[in-house]
């Protein structure tokens, strides 16, 4: 889907709905990323000015000097007409665990109308408890600063975030967003959903019942025990 | 000054509602103050056997709502409390008989000449239990140390959330201290733990109840148990007494400490 408009040793840009997209070839050698970074610069400023930009680091296994080079082009772009990295996409999940570590937004960005995306941006805080049979639904991300007991349910298009107890039912993403995420301070929940797919959660595991992030990685569940 | 509406439910059937009515409005009326139970449980009615006062039974709420006859004609006078009574529901009708709004009025008149209004609610969350909440100002929710009755109270407890009925407290019944001693059963910390409001009281599991239900005689006007002490705990709780909670999870202790707390009455 996306048109090729210029291509380096290393690197090579794709047009997408969502902006440009960088990607790093799989086989190059990563030697010469920092002189075509350069030559990007140089040569390819009429197509990065104001562009927003996703790296593309498919199948490889990158380090922090890699990353580092890309922060480095981006911030001395700064004053040039601003590109600035929307995302980072990488299928390998050391990768992409460096990424998320660093705190950077990873996947692919979502796209839809900007009221879409203003609906989705505002965020529900709900002060009270969840019980049993109550549902609340929203568009943006959910923050329940109480518990969501067994038998109540929170569905959210955006991510949850439970301050108490995470006992009832939670699904993010419930829009198809694979990006969302659920936060529990106490997850105790047999049950997690995050866009359209669903996990039973072992009541063994070792962070049931402490803090844990919940999200999705190359469609499988993966959980981070988080205390705060 | 009005006095309080207190609607005791529970969503599962046969956890003590009944039971814990009649007791509380006992317990309450033996201390002086004017009770009156009412049963809201229209075409299931059982608080007239907990109560012992079936046979005095000639008009019911139905009948005061429907205009048949006037408030005084349907209540029912304990004569072996002077301040109880009790307000019958229709064992011939269904819930559907009586509107929510039929029902808050009726309450609202009771209030004018009672300290205390008790509503036994019917099992659900249906139009009866829905009815049987609609005039109170506060509420008991009674539960058993049980995932299923704890998660219905869960439900319960929302419900009355939503129709602001407040303050909303707990009463834990046929607690078993053996069983939790074992592990084999909810403690009253656990179902504390998942609902999350104001316990008023911990009721044990005790033949007393079985044989005082059955005889109709509630066991807060003359038997001596700890059931009954759990419960007169209950009304002296609900006026506000600062009352300590019965150690009943280690009643069944044996050993040196158990035989001292037996010694010493708890």
């Amino acid at each position: 889907m996306g048109q090729e408009t210029c291509e380096l040793r290393t690197i090579h840009l794709k047009g997408e709905v969502y902006g440009l997209r960088m990607v790093v070839h799989e086989q190059a050698d990563l030697k010469a990323l920092g002189s075509d970074l350069q030559r990007l610069g140089e040569e390819g400023e009429h197509i990065l000015s104001g562009a927003k930009v996703v790296v593309d680091f498919q199948e490889r296994e990158i380090g922090l000097q890699e990353v580092s080079l890309f922060l480095e082009y981006f911030s001395r772009k700064g004053e040039r007409g601003e590109p600035r990295i929307l995302s980072w996409i990488s299928n390998n999940s050391t990768t992409l665990g460096m990424l998320k570590n660093l705190g950077f937004v990873t996947g692919i960005p979502e796209t839809g109308s900007s009221s879409e995306r203003e609906r989705n941006r505002k965020s529900l805080l709900y002060d009270h408890s969840i019980r049993s049979g109550q549902r609340i639904e929203h568009g943006g991300d959910v923050v329940v600063l109480g518990n969501v007991h067994d038998g109540g349910e929170v569905v959210s298009r955006g991510n949850i975030l439970v301050l108490g107890k995470l006992q009832g039912v939670a699904h993010a993403g419930s829009g198809g967003d694979v990006g969302a995420t659920i936060f529990a301070r106490i997850f105790e929940a047999p049950q997690v959903r995050i866009a359209h797919k669903v996990s039973y959660v072992d009541q063994s595991s070792s962070w049931w019942g402490k803090g844990s992030l919940v999200m999705l990685e190359d469609g499988v569940f993966v959980v981070q025990e988080m205390d705060i | 000054m009005p006095g309080r509406v207190v609607v005791v439910t529970s969503g599962k059937g046969g956890v003590g509602k009944t039971t814990t009515t009649a007791n509380v409005s006992a317990s309450l009326a033996g201390k002086g103050y004017k009770v009156i139970a009412l049963d809201a449980d229209i075409g299931l009615r059982n608080l007239d056997v907990v109560l012992g006062l079936e046979n005095r039974i000639v008009y019911t709420l139905v009948d005061v709502i429907e205009g048949v006859c006037r408030l005084p004609q349907a209540m029912v006078r304990d004569k072996r409390v002077p301040n109880l009574f009790f307000l019958p529901a229709a064992q011939t009708r269904t819930k559907d008989a009586v509107s929510s709004e039929q029902m808050a009025d009726l309450c609202k008149e009771l209030q004018q000449d009672f300290d205390f209004v008790f509503v036994d609610s019917p099992a659900g969350i249906e139009a009866g239990f829905r009815n049987a909440a609609a005039g109170a100002t506060e509420a008991l929710v009674v539960t058993t140390p049980e995932v299923s009755a704890v998660r219905d109270a869960d439900r319960i407890i929302g419900m009355l959330e939503s129709l602001e009925v407040t303050p909303i407290r707990l009463v834990i019944n046929r607690v078993r201290p053996d069983l939790v001693q074992r592990g084999d059963m909810l403690s009253v910390a656990d179902v504390l733990d998942i609902l999350a409001i104001d316990l008023v009281g911990v009721v044990p599991n005790d033949d007393s109840v079985v044989v005082s239900t059955n005889r109709g005689e509630p066991l807060t006007l003359g038997t001596q148990s700890l059931a009954c002490k759990a419960f007169d705990n209950i009304g002296l709780r609900m006026t506000g007494e600062e009352v300590p909670f019965l150690d009943i999870e280690h009643c069944g202790q044996k050993g040196l400490v158990g035989t001292l707390r037996k010694m010493f009455g708890f």
